[in-house]
């Protein structure tokens, strides 16, 4: 049984999403008996981003800067502003779609009884963006969960009130998927959502 | 196999999901559905979805081991979601767990189907919140006053909390018709004073119910 500064070690290790005793023990003892160098790295590391990483005063990512190298970029369309509920869907649709407007991070969504109200989510911060009046466009990309629905319908009336366009994007079949094994929710969205052949 | 609706779901470790449901015949209950944040389950363990639960277990939190959509879920959209959520909030706030409200879930249910049709959603709002007052055991009396004479339609009361309707009107500020009483208790509204003055009443006795601790649910309606 570790004891001491190991054991407290092992503890701290535990707090890593999907990490229990038993990985948090073998990564404590593969960074003690393999690798220093990288656990001192590591531990530098973690120590300035979790001193220096707040959020962008644009669009509330997570960033060392004032201002989020997306946000600043000349190269992108500003009249486009993608709501996203977390840093790592912004990640996603960056790495894996077309899109190249700016973005607006929540940090989560409307949530009365998770304590999330409009105030939590940014929206006064939204409402300034929006009456800058350089975005033409809002994209909902919230999530199709009830809360990502009454937080996107949110976000819509507060745009109309500003006269900006707000879209919602698509929810259906995911490629590759048979209708067969989806759930109602999803297949009853991807018939009222379905659009001309092209 | 119970009837039940999911009031409030949050993760739990990595792949669970903790879950407050209201079931028929348990009343509040919290259940965890063990891998259910990655698999299938997941989209249809959503608020104002009916659904049918069996779980096994014991303790205070018991382990989820199956559940249905029985039927599709309710169409609550836009400012309705927010309806829905206040709904969800009261009976977090007020409805203790393990107290078996049957009266309730059929309340609830039937304030669902009627806010996808209503015109008017804030008068379902403030049935479920008398009933939910009554059902909890704040017995909230409207048709008689205090002193113990029938309310009449044509006269003007005023509503002390903790003893209930008065003729005595030296509260000007709780001033209310004897018509919106009879409204309220008899669950229909002829016009919109009703509905305002059974607002600002029933906003005191949720209030003074919860300690006078803001629900954050209406923050969405401003």
């Amino acid at each position: 049984m570790a004891q001491g500064l190991l054991k407290n070690l092992i503890d701290a290790f535990c707090c890593l999403p999907g990490v229990g005793q038993k990985s948090a023990q073998r990564m404590a003892f593969y960074l003690l008996e393999r690798d220093r160098d990288g656990g001192k790295h590591l531990g530098e590391l973690l120590h300035q981003a979790m001193q220096k990483i707040g959020r962008c005063s644009r669009c509330r990512t997570l960033t060392e800067l004032q201002t989020c190298s997306i946000c600043s970029s000349q190269r992108r369309d500003n009249t486009l502003l993608c709501v996203v509920e977390t840093p790592g869907e912004l990640e996603a649709i960056e790495q894996l779609t077309d899109y190249r407007g700016f973005y607006f991070v929540l940090h989560g969504r409307l949530s009365p009884l998770d304590g999330l109200g409009p105030g939590e989510i940014g929206m006064e911060e939204l409402q300034l963006r929006l009456a800058e009046g350089e975005v033409a466009e809002v994209i909902l990309a919230t999530n199709p969960t009830v809360e990502g629905e009454a937080t996107a319908h949110y976000i819509s009336e507060m745009a109309a009130r500003h006269n900006v366009r707000t879209t919602r994007i698509a929810h259906g079949v995911p490629l590759g998927g048979e209708l067969e094994y989806l759930d109602g929710g999803t297949l009853s969205h991807a018939i009222s959502g379905r659009r001309e052949f092209e | 196999m119970r009837a039940a609706f999911l009031l409030h779901r949050r993760p739990y470790r990595d792949t669970s999901l903790l879950l407050e449901c209201l079931v028929a015949g348990e009343g509040r209950m919290p259940l965890i559905a063990r891998g259910a944040a990655k698999g299938r389950l997941k989209g249809t363990l959503q608020p104002f979805q009916p659904l049918t639960l069996r779980w096994r277990g014991r303790g205070e939190v018991m382990t989820l081991t199956h559940a249905e959509a029985v039927e599709k879920p309710l169409d609550l959209k836009k400012k309705l979601l927010y309806c829905g959520f206040y709904l969800n909030e009261l009976l977090m706030r007020l409805l203790p767990r393990g107290d078996a409200c049957d009266n309730l879930m059929q309340v609830y249910w039937k304030t669902l189907l009627h806010l996808q049709y209503s015109e008017y959603p804030d008068w379902e709002l403030r049935r479920f919140e008398l009933q939910l007052l009554q059902e909890t055991g704040y017995g909230v009396v409207l048709d008689s006053t205090c002193e113990g004479e029938p309310v009449s339609s044509n006269t003007t009361y005023s509503y002390n909390i903790g003893q209930g309707v008065t003729r005595d009107c030296s509260a000007a500020d709780a001033l209310i018709h004897g018509e919106t009483l009879l409204a309220l208790h008899q669950g229909e509204w002829r016009n919109a004073r009703e509905r305002h003055e059974a607002k600002l009443l029933m906003r005191r006795l949720i209030d003074h119910s919860l300690d006078y601790k803001p629900l954050k649910s209406r923050e969405l309606f401003r």
